[in-house]
């Protein structure tokens, strides 16, 4: 499992004067689980776009699944935004109905067992459902695809504890273990558990990246804690 | 992939039309009804002043004056709404759909985006001739309400005899009329897609913008109004310049050929905008769509 799933060469990504990316080169492999670590303003939000098409680079290459992004790449990415993208006249069945007319790799099956843990009824609509819910749902939605990447951009800011364990646990029990996961955060003690791999992105720079295992044993500390050390540097 | 995306667009889109559909057939199905029985009141007024008296006396003709006056009202407050609503309904299923939050799910289904901006305009096309099929049909009863017989009216309406009187007299009178109905026909249909996409193209213009995009697309939608309008003054008046040319051909001749030209030019012009306006905003959302 260590073909290349995703790969950047010198990609850059500019706002009008502002640098969101600058020239990043990575590599990820299938099959991992790995975080993308950086402070607010880093360009996680810009990479992960970047990989679903929501956002066209400056320059550089962007490649997922051995193709560049566009109709094939979309289709084994499954994307969850830092935010509802779900219109909310939809009801619960209306929602798995347009999942699976989209995506071949949608299971149906699972996302019903997802929906009915989670207490909602099929013809329960989105609109009347609280905030967490809300959240709960587009996950399980996203969760319920055999991708081949997931992207999942700041999937446990802003909830409480008991919802960061339920969503770690969703996102550990379901995802395909033949496919790589991408999560975007700040809140690294949560889920460093979880991680495989880390990358440190700072000011739109890889500073490092590399597996949790070796972070441990080379700088003898917890990704958290190293974390702490390179950013608290890079504010002075 | 096409099918699927106009699908959903059309369970969206309808969900908010359909009802004001149902409301502008109820209502002037009530209103013509109560027009209809008013005229019944009416006819009494042969039967000489005091019985004309006693009757605009009765409260209960004068009740029934006054549910006449509210359900025409109504009426016009639903046809109103209808139109403005589809325009709003037009707009905002761009604007919300593709601009917004519903964005992060469109753009990241495996579709291309001139797919996602053809459903909304095969969707948007589609609904504004049913809001328009739906206020003829409201003026049909409205007038049926308001005739004397509107049984006769019905039967008349409905009858081949008549309809065939029609077309033939309008075969002997103009021969080309079907060719006229056809290119009329065609350019109705190319102008308001023209037309729709002008709106896009504005929207996807108004989105380069990094703030006020509404403000953006508004001023966006003005400007190329206004070009528009220059090089549409310009092509005429030298036309005109054209026309002018051409003396040889009768006044008959002169003026089937203008209305011809005219039509045909036209459609022409409306199926370049129609290009224009979907490739801009194709361009822009494939290469420059920043979701904020």
């Amino acid at each position: 499992m260590n073909n290349i799933l995703v790969s950047a060469r010198s990609l850059t990504k500019t706002y009008q004067n502002i640098t969101a990316l600058n020239n990043i080169n990575l590599e990820i492999g299938s099959g991992k689980i790995v975080g993308l670590l950086g402070p607010n303003g880093s360009g996680k939000t810009t990479f992960i776009k970047l990989l679903c098409g929501l956002l066209q680079p400056t320059s550089g290459m962007l490649m997922v699944d051995g193709k560049s992004i566009g109709t094939h790449t979309k289709s084994v990415i499954s994307y969850l935004p830092d935010r509802m993208f779900i219109a909310d006249w939809f009801k619960a069945c209306d929602l798995m109905e347009f999942f699976s007319d989209f995506y071949s790799d949608f299971d149906k099956n699972k996302a019903m067992e997802m929906m009915s843990a989670l207490g909602i009824a099929p013809n329960d609509k989105i609109k009347t459902m609280s905030k967490g819910t809300k959240e709960k749902i587009q996950l399980a939605m996203i969760m319920s695809r055999q991708a081949k990447l997931y992207l999942l951009d700041e999937p446990i800011a802003g909830v409480d504890p008991a919802a960061r364990d339920f969503i770690l646990n969703t996102i550990l029990t379901n995802y395909n273990e033949d496919g790589t996961v991408i999560i975007s955060t700040h809140l690294i003690s949560d889920i460093e558990r979880v991680l495989d791999e880390a990358i440190f992105l700072q000011n739109g720079n890889i500073v490092r990246y590399d597996t949790v295992d070796n972070i441990r044993e080379q700088e003898g500390k917890s990704v958290d804690q190293l974390f702490r050390e390179i950013f608290a540097y890079g504010m002075q | 992939m096409l099918r699927k995306l106009c699908k959903y667009e059309f369970r969206s889109i309808s969900r908010t039309l359909i009802p004001i559909y149902i409301a502008v057939i109820a209502v002037s199905i009530i209103a013509a009804i109560s027009i209809a029985m008013n005229i019944d009141y009416a006819n009494i007024n042969y039967n000489g002043d005091s019985v004309q008296w006693a009757i605009e006396m009765n409260l209960q003709y004068k009740l029934q004056q006054m549910f006449t006056v509210v359900m025409s009202l109504a009426y016009f407050a639903v046809m109103v709404a209808l139109f403005v609503l589809t325009v709003v309904v037009i707009l905002q299923r761009f604007y919300k759909g593709l601009l917004c939050d519903e964005g992060y799910l469109m753009f990241t289904l495996p579709v291309k985006p001139w797919q996602l901006i053809t459903s909304k305009g095969i969707t948007a096309f589609v609904m504004s001739i049913l809001s328009g099929i739906v206020s003829c049909i409201s003026i049909f009863i409205m007038l049926l309400g308001s005739t004397k017989y509107p049984l006769q009216m019905l039967a008349e309406f409905f009858s081949f005899r008549n309809w065939s009187i029609i077309f033939t007299q309008l075969n002997n009178a103009v021969p080309m009329w079907g060719l006229y109905v056809l290119e009329f026909i065609i350019l109705v249909i190319v102008s308001s897609l023209a037309a729709l996409y002008q709106i896009y193209a504005s929207m996807a213009i108004g989105h380069l913008a990094k703030k006020n995009r509404i403000l953006m697309s508004v001023v966006a939608y003005i400007a190329i109004s206004m070009i528009l309008s220059f090089i549409g003054g310009f092509l005429g008046v030298s036309g005109i310049f054209l026309m002018e040319k051409v003396t040889y051909a009768s006044a008959m001749e002169l003026g089937e050929m203008f209305l011809q030209s005219l039509i045909i030019f036209s459609i022409i012009a409306s199926i370049i905008q129609l290009a224009a306006f979907f490739v801009i905003t194709e361009r822009i959302l494939s290469k420059k769509l920043n979701l904020e």
